[in-house]
C-alpha cells in the first residue's frame, strides 16, 4: 500500500509541480498572516510587540455579544445572505440558461454585456444612483409617484421597504456576474444530446428540468457551498453606503460588518476587529464542514474535500 | 451546423424574452443615467435632481478631468498594466492549481483541496498582511503592491475551476492521452486547455475585474499618488469629500472639491474600457468544441 | 511529514517578519539621519516632491538631517496611520495625526506614541513657549505629554452662515442671534420670502447637530456621559436632559415647518457648501472662529456669506487633541524628531513652506505682507496655515484680515476652559459597551437632532432605554471614576 502511494506520487510529480506557484502564493498571502490571528486574544501593546503582548482570553470578543441587538444583527446577516444565495442562484441560473439559448451572436453579446454592467460599478457610485432614484427629489418620487397621484415616500426613513430594496440591489448587482460561471459550464456541454432531444419533441421546460439542471448540479453545489461558507460576511458597501447610513432604517440594515465598523470607527482597535473576523470565519467554517458532510453523503463526487 | 427549427411562439419563448429584456434594461437604465448625468450641468442636478432629460447639458466634468493633466491618463496606464499582468499570472496560477485538484486519483487531493478552501474562510486580517507585505517584502509605494497582495489566487476561483474541470473533462480523454504516452504536462496543455475555453474566459473576466475594480490595495499600500490606479483616483476624491465635510470647519482649505458630475464622469471613464474589451472576451464563450472525435 | 515541513515554513516565515524589526540601514545612516514626517492634505499636491526637497534642505541646514515627507489625504490618513502605527518596524519619526473621537488615550495604551516630557525639556523649548504648559498638558496621559497641538482655533463655537443677499434683502439683523431659539423667526421670514429654498442644510456626514459645541455642555469626546455644565465635573446623560429635549423640540418644529433640507441625514454626495452655492439652501451650520467667513467663502461660489454666531466659545480636550504633532514609537530618531517639531513652532521658513509652498512659485508675498497666489499656485493648491505647527509665523493669506492671528489668539483666550481640560477617558475596560452604544447612537441621534422623530417623547425614551440596555450606566460610571481620579491628582 505504502509503496503504491509512493509510486503514485512519483507518477503524478508533474501535477504537484504544477500546483506549486498557486500553493506558494496561498502560503505567503494567506497562511503566514494567519499567525497574526493571535491578536484577537491579546491586549496588544506595540512597544512590547504583538507576540509578547499579554493574553486576554475572549475579552476582545465580548462586544460582539454585548448588545441587545446582537440577535437582530445575526438574524439580519443570516437571513439576507440566505435570500441572496437562493435568489442569486435562481436568477443567475435562469439568465445563464436563457443566454445560452440565444443563437444570434450579437444579441447574446448585448445581453451578456448588459447584465454584467452593474457588477463593474463600485458601491459608492451605486449608492449615488440609488439615491438618484430614491431621494426626496429622486426619480421614483418625482417621476412616478407624484405624476400618478401617489404620495411621495421618504424612502430612507421607512425601514419596511429596505429588505426589498437591498435584495433587489444585490440581485441586480451580482446576478449577471454569477451567471457567467453557469453559462460557461452550459456551453461546455455536449450539444448533440440537446439537438437530439429537440428533434424527439422534448419541450424546453423538460430539457431544463431533466437535462440542463442535472448536468449543472456539480457546479450549483460547489458554488452554493462556497457562498454558504461566507454566510456570516456581508458586503459593507451594500449595507452601509447604499442605505446612506440612515439611522431610521438601521433595524433593517444593520449586519455584523456594519455593526463592527460603526463600533470600531473611532476606536481603531485591531484586536477587536480581528476578533470579529475570526468569529465570522469560525461560523462559516462550521457551516461549510457540515454542508460538505451532507454533500458527501448524498453525492460524494461533488464534495469539496 | 445547427438544425433549423421552425420558429414558433411558445409560452417558454415569451417568458424567456421578457425576463432577459427586463433584466438587461434594469441593468442598462441606471448606467444610462450615470452617463447622462456626467454630461449634465452640475447646477441642474443639484436643483432638479438626476434626470434622463437634463435641463442643461454640459461637458464641464470631462473638461475638468482632462485639465487634471496627465493624472487620469497616467492612472489609466497603471490600471491597464496591473490588470493585464495580474490577470495573466492569476489565471495561469489558478488553472495550474485547480487542474491537479480535479484529478480524483491524485494522492492527497482532499487535504490539498481543504488547504485551499481554508483560505476562503480564514485570514489573518488586515494588519498582519500589511506588516508582511510592507516590511518583509517592501512593497509599500511600489507598483507591486497593486499586483501581489490578496488578488492573484483566490480560493473561490480555484474551487470553481476545479469543479469545472471535474464536470467538463471526460475521463476517457485523459485516458486516451495517457495511452498515447503523453506526459501530464502535454495532456494539460494539448488536450485539457483547449476544452476549457469558456472556463478560461470566465477566469480572465473574474480575475481581470477584481484587479480593475480594486482600490483597497492602493488605499493601504500607496502614499505616492503617481502610482494610483483609476479606481484609487475616484476613491480618493470621494473619501476626501466625506472626510472634509465631517471635519466641519477645522480643516478647511482652498481646494475646491470635485462636483457630482465629475464623480459620475470618473465612474464612466472607469467602466468604459471594460465594455470595450468585453466583446473580445466573449469569443471565449463558444459552444460545442470538438476535440479528437470524442465530442460533437 | 508534509505537515511538519509546512509548519516549519510557517514558523520561519513568522520569525523572518519578526526579526526584520532592525534594518541594516541604521548603520549607513549614522552620519546624516533621515526623518520620515507625515502630513495631511485635502488632496495630494502635484508638486509634493519639490516641497519635500525644499523641506529637506531647510532641515539639513538648521538641524542637520534630511526629511522624507509622507503625504496623506484626509480621506486615507486614518487607514494608513493605523496600519503604520501597527507595524512598529516601519519608520515614522514625526506624525501629524488625526485623533478624533477618542483622542490619544487608545494610542497611548497600545504603546504607539512616545512620551514627550523629557524631549520637550531638552529640545522643545520653542514649543513650550508658543503653546504654553496648559495646552501641552491637555494632551497628556498620567502626567506624560504625548502630542503638541497646532496654533489654530482651540475654542469651539457654532454659527449659522447665511446668504448675505437674502439677509440684506429682508433686512434681518443677525447680531441679535445668541442661541438656537433666536433663529426661528429668521428662518420663518426666509421661508416666507423664498419658499423655493430650504432654509438650512447640512451634509449627512456632518451630524450630529451640535458640531462642536452645545450650551455649556462638555461632550467628553464621545457624548456618552457628558458634563452638562463644563464647570462641574459631574458626568450625566445628555440625552435625558431637558436641554436636549428642548433642542429636539426646536428642530422638529423647524423640520415640520419645512425649513430643513429633507435629505439632510442621507445625502452624502453634496456638501453644504454645494447646496448653498447652487441656490438650494439659504444657510448652513458650521463651526465658528475668526476668519471663518473668508475660509468658507473659498468653497462657496456665487453668494456672499454672513454669520449668526451662537453662544460663547469654549475649549475642550478634543478641540486641542483633534489634530496634533506627535512622535510615534516607530521613530528611529526621537531626539531629531523633537528638534524638527521645534522648527515647526519657531521657524518662519519651514512654516511658510509647509503652509503655502515655495515662495515666488506657489505663492508670493504682496507689498502689504500678505501671501497670495503665485505663478505655479496650483502645484501646491492646499494653502492652509493651521496645520504646520505655529501658524502665527505664516503670512496671512490675502483676503483675510491683517490682524487675523491677533483675533485668533484673543478668541482662544476668551474661550471658557472646561474643568475637564486634558481629560480623555481610556475606554479599553468598557470597549464592549462603547461599541454597542455606537450602534444606538447611529440609530437615534441624527434622527432626533434634525427633527425627524414624529413623537419626540416616545422616541427619546426609546433612545435612552436602548442606551441603558447597551450599558450606558456602566460606561458613565467608569468615566466618572476616571474623571475623579484625573481631577484628584
Amino acid at each position: 500500500m505504502k509503496s503504491k502511494t509512493r509510486k503514485n506520487i512519483v507518477r503524478y510529480k508533474w501535477l504537484y509541480i504544477m500546483m506549486l506557484p498557486g500553493m506558494i502564493y496561498l502560503l505567503i498571502n494567506n497562511y503566514i498572516p494567519m499567525a497574526g490571528l493571535v491578536i484577537a486574544f491579546k491586549k496588544v501593546n506595540f512597544q512590547t510587540g504583538i507576540f509578547q503582548s499579554p493574553w486576554c482570553g475572549f475579552e476582545n470578543f465580548k462586544y460582539l455579544f454585548r448588545t441587545k441587538d446582537a440577535w437582530i444583527i445575526t438574524r439580519n446577516t443570516i437571513l439576507y445572505n440566505l435570500v441572496f444565495i437562493i435568489l442569486a442562484l435562481v436568477v443567475s441560473l435562469a439568465l445563464a440558461i436563457f443566454l445560452s439559448e440565444i443563437r444570434n451572436k450579437k444579441l447574446r453579446s448585448f445581453h451578456q454585456a448588459c447584465v454584467l454592467i452593474p457588477y463593474i460599478i463600485s458601491y459608492v457610485v451605486v449608492s449615488y444612483l440609488v439615491y438618484a432614484f430614491l431621494g426626496t427629489n429622486g426619480l421614483v418620487n418625482k417621476g412616478i409617484l407624484i405624476p400618478f397621484g401617489g404620495k411621495p415616500v421618504n424612502w430612507y426613513m421607512e425601514s419596511k421597504y429596505w429588505p426589498f430594496i437591498l435584495v433587489f440591489v444585490n440581485t441586480w448587482k451580482n446576478a449577471g456576474y454569477a451567471s457567467v460561471m453557469y453559462l460557461a459550464t452550459i456551453l461546455g456541454f455536449d450539444d448533440s444530446i440537446f439537438e437530439a432531444a429537440t428533434l424527439d419533441g422534448v419541450t424546453a421546460w423538460q430539457k431544463i428540468r431533466y437535462m440542463t439542471i442535472p448536468l449543472l448540479k456539480p457546479t450549483i453545489i460547489t458554488l452554493t457551498m462556497l457562498n454558504i461558507g461566507r454566510i456570516f460576511y456581508s458586503d459593507f458597501g451594500l449595507f452601509y453606503q447604499v442605505p446612506q447610513n440612515s439611522g431610521a432604517i438601521l433595524q433593517a440594515t444593520n449586519v455584523l460588518d456594519t455593526y463592527v465598523y460603526r463600533g470600531l470607527l473611532e476606536l481603531g482597535d485591531i484586536s477587536m476587529s480581528s476578533a470579529a473576523g475570526l468569529y465570522q470565519a469560525v461560523v462559516g467554517f462550521v457551516i461549510i464542514i457540515a454542508a460538505n458532510l451532507i454533500v458527501r453523503k448524498i453525492s460524494p463526487d461533488d464534495a469539496i474535500f | 451546423m445547427y438544425l433549423k427549427v421552425k420558429r414558433q411562439i411558445t409560452l417558454y419563448g415569451v417568458i424567456k424574452n421578457i425576463f432577459l429584456w427586463f433584466f438587461s434594461l434594469c441593468c442598462l437604465i441606471p448606467f444610462l443615467l450615470l452617463i447622462i448625468s456626467s454630461f449634465t450641468e452640475d447646477k441642474s442636478i443639484m436643483q432638479y435632481g438626476y434626470s434622463f432629460f437634463p435641463k442643461k447639458w454640459s461637458l464641464d466634468a470631462y473638461i475638468y478631468l482632462f485639465s487634471q493633466g496627465g493624472k487620469i491618463i497616467h492612472a489609466y496606464g497603471i490600471s491597464v498594466f496591473v490588470t493585464v499582468l495580474g490577470t495573466l499570472m492569476g489565471v495561469s496560477m489558478t488553472l495550474l492549481l485547480a487542474y491537479p485538484l480535479s484529478r480524483k486519483e491524485l494522492p492527497g487531493r482532499n487535504i490539498l483541496s481543504f488547504l485551499v478552501l481554508f483560505t476562503l474562510l480564514f485570514n489573518g486580517g488586515l494588519v498582519p498582511s500589511y506588516i508582511m507585505w510592507a516590511t518583509v517584502f517592501h512593497m509599500k509605494n511600489t507598483i507591486w503592491a497593486l499586483l501581489f497582495p490578496n488578488l492573484m489566487v483566490k480560493a473561490f476561483f480555484v474551487i470553481m475551476a476545479r469543479s469545472y474541470f471535474q464536470s467538463s473533462i471526460p475521463l476517457e480523454i485523459l485516458e486516451s492521452g495517457r495511452i498515447d504516452g503523453a506526459s501530464e504536462g502535454k495532456i494539460f496543455s494539448k488536450i485539457v486547455l483547449p476544452l476549457t475555453k469558456p472556463l478560461i474566459a470566465t477566469l480572465v473576466l473574474f480575475i481581470g475585474l477584481s484587479y480593475w475594480n480594486d482600490w483597497n490595495n492602493g488605499l493601504i499600500y500607496l502614499t505616492d499618488s503617481s502610482l494610483y490606479s483609476i479606481q484609487n483616483v475616484l476613491n480618493e476624491m470621494i473619501k476626501s469629500i466625506q472626510a472634509l465635510s465631517s471635519m466641519g470647519g477645522i480643516a478647511s482649505s482652498r481646494v475646491a472639491l470635485p462636483s457630482n458630475t465629475v464623480r459620475m464622469a470618473i465612474a464612466v471613464v472607469g467602466t468604459l474600457p471594460l465594455l470595450i474589451v468585453y466583446p473580445f472576451l466573449q469569443k471565449g464563450f463558444v459552444r460545442g468544441i470538438v476535440v479528437g472525435g470524442v465530442k460533437g | 511529514m508534509k505537515k511538519r515541513t509546512l509548519s516549519m515554513l510557517l514558523a520561519s516565515a513568522v520569525a523572518v517578519s519578526a526579526m526584520s524589526f532592525t534594518s541594516p540601514a541604521t548603520v549607513l545612516a549614522e552620519e546624516m539621519p533621515n526623518l520620515v514626517v507625515s502630513y495631511a492634505y485635502a488632496e495630494i499636491p502635484a508638486d509634493i516632491d519639490k516641497i519635500e526637497a525644499a523641506l529637506s534642505e531647510l532641515a539639513q541646514e538648521k538641524i542637520g538631517c534630511t526629511v522624507t515627507l509622507e503625504a496623506f489625504t484626509y480621506g486615507n490618513i486614518n487607514d494608513q496611520l493605523t496600519l503604520i502605527l501597527s507595524s512598529p518596524s516601519e519608520q515614522l519619526d514625526v506624525m501629524f495625526g488625526r485623533f478624533f473621537g477618542t483622542g490619544i488615550s487608545g494610542y497611548v495604551s497600545k504603546g504607539q506614541l512616545t512620551g514627550l516630557n523629557d524631549l520637550l525639556d531638552e529640545y522643545g523649548q520653542g514649543i513650550k513657549e508658543v503653546i504654553g504648559q496648559d495646552y501641552l498638558d491637555a494632551a497628556s496621559v498620567d502626567g506624560e505629554i504625548y502630542g503638541v497641538t497646532t496654533c489654530r482655533d482651540l475654542g469651539a463655537q457654532n454659527a449659522f452662515l447665511f446668504r448675505k443677499d437674502i439677509i440684506d434683502e429682508l433686512g434681518i439683523d443677525l447680531s441679535t442671534v445668541s442661541d438656537y431659539e433666536d433663529l426661528t423667526p429668521i428662518f420663518e421670514q426666509i421661508h416666507e420670502a423664498h419658499p423655493e429654498l430650504y432654509v438650512t442644510g447640512a451634509s449627512a456626514t456632518q451630524s450630529p447637530f451640535f458640531v462642536k459645541q452645545f450650551k455649556k455642555v462638555d461632550f467628553l469626546a464621545d457624548r456618552l456621559g457628558v458634563l452638562m455644565d463644563y464647570n462641574e465635573p459631574v458626568v450625566s446623560n445628555l440625552f435625558e436632559s431637558e436641554e436636549f429635549r428642548d433642542l429636539v423640540e426646536l428642530t422638529t418644529q423647524w423640520n415640520q415647518a419645512g425649513y430643513i433640507y429633507p435629505d439632510i441625514t442621507t445625502d452624502s454626495s453634496n456638501s453644504v457648501q454645494m447646496l448653498l452655492s447652487n441656490g438650494l439652501a439659504a444657510s448652513y451650520m458650521q463651526s465658528w472662529k475668526p476668519g471663518a467667513i473668508v475660509e468658507n467663502q473659498n468653497t462657496v461660489q456665487n453668494y456672499e456669506l454672513e454669520a449668526a454666531v451662537i453662544g460663547h466659545p469654549a475649549a475642550f480636550t478634543m478641540s486641542v487633541q483633534s489634530w496634533m504633532w506627535t512622535i510615534p514609537t516607530n521613530s528611529k530618531y526621537p531626539e531629531k524628531a523633537m528638534e524638527f517639531m521645534n522648527l515647526l513652532y519657531t521657524d518662519e521658513e519651514v512654516v511658510n513652506l509647509l503652509s503655502y509652498g515655495i515662495e515666488g512659485e506657489h505663492y508670493v508675498v504682496t507689498d502689504d505682507g500678505f501671501a497670495a497666489d503665485g505663478p505655479e499656485s496650483s502645484g501646491y493648491a492646499d494653502k492652509a496655515a493651521w496645520k504646520a505647527g505655529n501658524a502665527y509665523l505664516a503670512h496671512v493669506w490675502e483676503g483675510d484680515e491683517a490682524d487675523l492671528y491677533e483675533q485668533l489668539k484673543a478668541f482662544n483666550e476668551s474661550a471658557d476652559k472646561t474643568c475637564a481640560m486634558g481629560f480623555v477617558m481610556d475606554n479599553s475596560s468598557v470597549s464592549a459597551e462603547y461599541t454597542a452604544l455606537q450602534s444606538v447612537l447611529a440609530q437615534y441621534e441624527t434622527l432626533l437632532e434634525w427633527g425627524f422623530a414624529g413623537d419626540i417623547d416616545a422616541t427619546i425614551e426609546q433612545f435612552n432605554n436602548a442606551l441603558y440596555e447597551a450599558g450606558l450606566q456602566a460606561y458613565m460610571d467608569e468615566k466618572q471614576r476616571q474623571l475623579d481620579e484625573f481631577l484628584g491628582k
